[in-house]
């Protein structure tokens, strides 16, 4: 018997004979080869890709500065919101409600960060291209932050000059600083308020001066979002040891989680999009949801983020971003269809790492618990609000059990990233 | 090649009979598969076949257009799962001879068990005579996608059907 020598091929063949042992607990029966390659595909949590619009990513000085921002209040209008307020580290990064509050309710689901940093598109609608630019959008937005980007500069100037200056280069000096505007920003839907006229009456040079600052400040919050990477969780251990051949597997993980497993890359269909070592496709699909309480009116999901990402200021290839669209940066979003039929009520599969300890779930906090995500896939019920339910979606079929599939989910959670990322640093 | 089946009457067969990995076979063109109506209750499991090739791995597609018009060849490297790709496509007459001047032609994909295609939209280049090369094709799911290569000339319309197996591995092993 000849088999080509690759690991997939000898995990294959320890199974075979691990099987015969496993024999006469009926319902374990042994992985197939193209279930074991689908199991394998899921795991270890990915290593970080390159970020080609943020040249300071991987600057630890960045990291380290942009750990301070994360936590700070000071970027906020009323001096009571930081990032870190809904993406709380003991909470794996979300916040537990199942809409997000910072000056007022947003309409959407704190989602964790862990697991965003090699995503195409961030927000569960995709309408940043990177982290970086993503950071700059709560800082501005009225509901979050309610900050503005003078002021942001201003508080740079204050706070962080000789770390900033460091890593980035100058900040407009303190004279510069001092005959800026109280509050400005562009607002291209509202250009009559005082924020945005206050800025247009601003002289460009100024307006990029602080454009830059602003920028920074993402950059500088990517670099350490960068740090928080999923790490392995109990699944991988036991991806792991499949991968080894070793013959004691099975102790890895509990049979209900291995029988969730099954349901998860078999039956069930879920891998179908939750695929990959993220469990996630990166990609956008109407489940057909029922609507949050709470929240009125119908979200239109990807067919208005990915309108808007085609049209982000800060965007790949912008004079912000240090992709050059000419070296092959940019083709996610060169290559992104806006017209896609099926965007219309569809968001980004989430990762589901950590997945137990970030509820409530789906973009409106629909969910409380796993149980309830597991009994929607069971039955399905009701139709889409907007668009149509994804072709994919099958109910579950009766021999799939909701515990199980929830014991899978629960196998995937991981330790916190490194402790000296998860408080304000110093 | 093959392995033995387990001694136990309770355990799923294993048969490594065509062991990953291995480059996909070239194929040809098959008929029609009207996938709109083909499988719309059955859940269909995603379980890539053992046979699909790893990443990275050469493949070529060809075949005999389905009217019988034209002759094409699709080269690329098996893409990771979800990741930006491209594609080259040669087409001549079915006789072998040179395409008439104008010739043009699309590259598509599609997966007909779930009804739905790429969320990209790909763009296709002259590359030579009778080449094309195709950019910004990506395949967000494994398991089986059809390639569809539509040619249009003066010798008139036809489309060749490419089956193809996308791997789960988005990361390489
Ligand atoms: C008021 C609560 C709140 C604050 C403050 C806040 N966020 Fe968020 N965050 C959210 C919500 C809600 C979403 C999802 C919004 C959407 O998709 O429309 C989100 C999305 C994200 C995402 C994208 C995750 C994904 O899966 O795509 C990242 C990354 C992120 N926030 C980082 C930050 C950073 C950095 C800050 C500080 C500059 C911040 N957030 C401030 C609530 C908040
Ligand atoms: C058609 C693609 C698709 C399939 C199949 C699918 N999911 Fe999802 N899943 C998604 C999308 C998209 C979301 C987010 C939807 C939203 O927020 O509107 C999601 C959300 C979830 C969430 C909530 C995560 C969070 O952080 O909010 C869980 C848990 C989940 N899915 C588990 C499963 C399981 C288990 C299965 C199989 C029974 C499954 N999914 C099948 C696409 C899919």
């Amino acid at each position: 018997m000849t088999l080509p020598r690759t690991p997939l091929a000898t995990a294959a063949l320890v199974l075979l004979s691990l099987s015969a042992a496993a024999c006469g607990q009926a319902n374990d029966t042994p992985w197939t080869a193209p279930e074991l390659r689908l199991i394998l595909s899921l795991s270890p949590p990915p290593a970080l890709a390159y970020s080609a619009g943020n040249r300071f990513a991987d600057d630890d000085r960045a990291a380290r500065l942009g750990q301070k921002l994360f936590f700070d209040k000071g970027l906020s209008r009323s001096g009571q919101i930081a990032c870190a307020t809904c993406h709380e580290p003991a909470r794996f990064f979300t916040d537990g409600r199942a809409r997000a509050k910072g000056v007022a309710e947003t309409n959407r689901n704190a989602p964790t960060v862990m697991g965003t940093q090699n995503l195409p598109f961030v927000f569960h609608d995709g309408r940043k291209d990177s982290l970086w630019a993503q950071a700059l959008g709560p800082l501005e937005s009225d509901a979050e932050h309610a900050f503005d980007r003078t002021a942001a500069a201003r508080h740079l100037a204050a706070s962080y000059r000789t770390e900033y200056e460091a890593i980035f280069g100058s900040l407009p000096s303190q004279a510069e600083i001092a005959a800026l505007p109280a509050q400005a920003r562009p607002r291209p839907l509202d250009s009559t308020h005082p924020q945005a006229r206050a800025w247009a009456a601003m002289a460009e040079p100024q307006r990029s001066a602080v454009t830059r600052a602003f920028v920074n400040i993402g950059k500088a919050i990517e670099a350490y979002e960068r740090k928080l990477l999923p790490r392995p969780a109990p699944f991988d251990a036991y991806a792991s040891a499949l991968r080894r051949g070793d013959a004691d597997a099975a102790r890895m993980l509990d049979a209900p989680a291995r029988q969730g497993l099954r349901a998860f890359i078999g039956a069930g269909g879920c891998v179908n999009c939750h695929n990959g070592p993220l469990l996630t496709d990166m990609a956008f699909h109407n489940l057909g949801l029922p609507p949050a309480a709470g929240v009125i009116g119908v979200d239109g999901g990807r067919s208005v983020g990915a309108d808007q990402v085609r049209r982000d200021e800060f965007r790949c290839g912008t004079q912000w971003s240090d992709a050059t669209p000419t070296a092959g940066a940019c083709q996610e979003l060169h290559y992104l269809n806006p017209q896609f039929e099926d965007f219309l009520g569809a968001f980004r599969t989430p990762t589901l790492r950590n997945v137990a300890r970030t509820g409530p779930y789906m973009h409106a906090g629909q969910f409380a618990t796993l149980a309830e995500v597991v009994g929607f896939y069971q039955t399905l019920p009701g139709r889409a609000q907007v668009g149509h339910r994804d072709l994919t979606l099958q109910r579950l079929p009766g021999s799939v059990q909701a515990q199980d599939l929830v014991a899978f989910l629960e196998s995937l959670t991981g330790p916190l990233p490194e402790p000296r990322w998860l408080d304000p640093g110093g | 090649m093959r392995v033995g089946v387990v001694a136990c009457g309770a355990c799923a067969v294993l048969a490594c009979t065509r062991a990953a990995p291995m480059p996909s076979p070239t194929a040809t063109a098959t008929p029609a598969t009207p996938g709109a109506t083909a499988v719309a209750d059955a859940a269909p499991a995603a379980s890539p076949q053992p046979s699909a090739a790893l990443p990275g791995t050469a493949v070529e597609l060809g075949g005999r257009s389905k009217a019988g018009k034209y002759t094409a060849t699709l080269r690329f490297s098996v893409p990771k799962l979800g990741e930006l790709f491209s594609t080259n496509l040669r087409v001549t007459l079915a006789s072998g001879a040179a395409l008439p001047d104008g010739a043009t032609v699309t590259v598509d994909a599609t997966m007909p068990e779930h009804r739905h295609g790429m969320m990209t939209q790909p763009a296709t280049t002259v590359a030579g005579p009778g080449l094309w090369r195709t950019d910004g094709m990506k395949l967000h799911m494994q398991g089986r996608w059809v390639f569809a290569v539509d040619v249009s000339s003066t010798a008139g319309d036809d489309r060749l059907e490419l089956p193809f197996e996308q791997p789960p591995e988005a990361t390489p092993p």
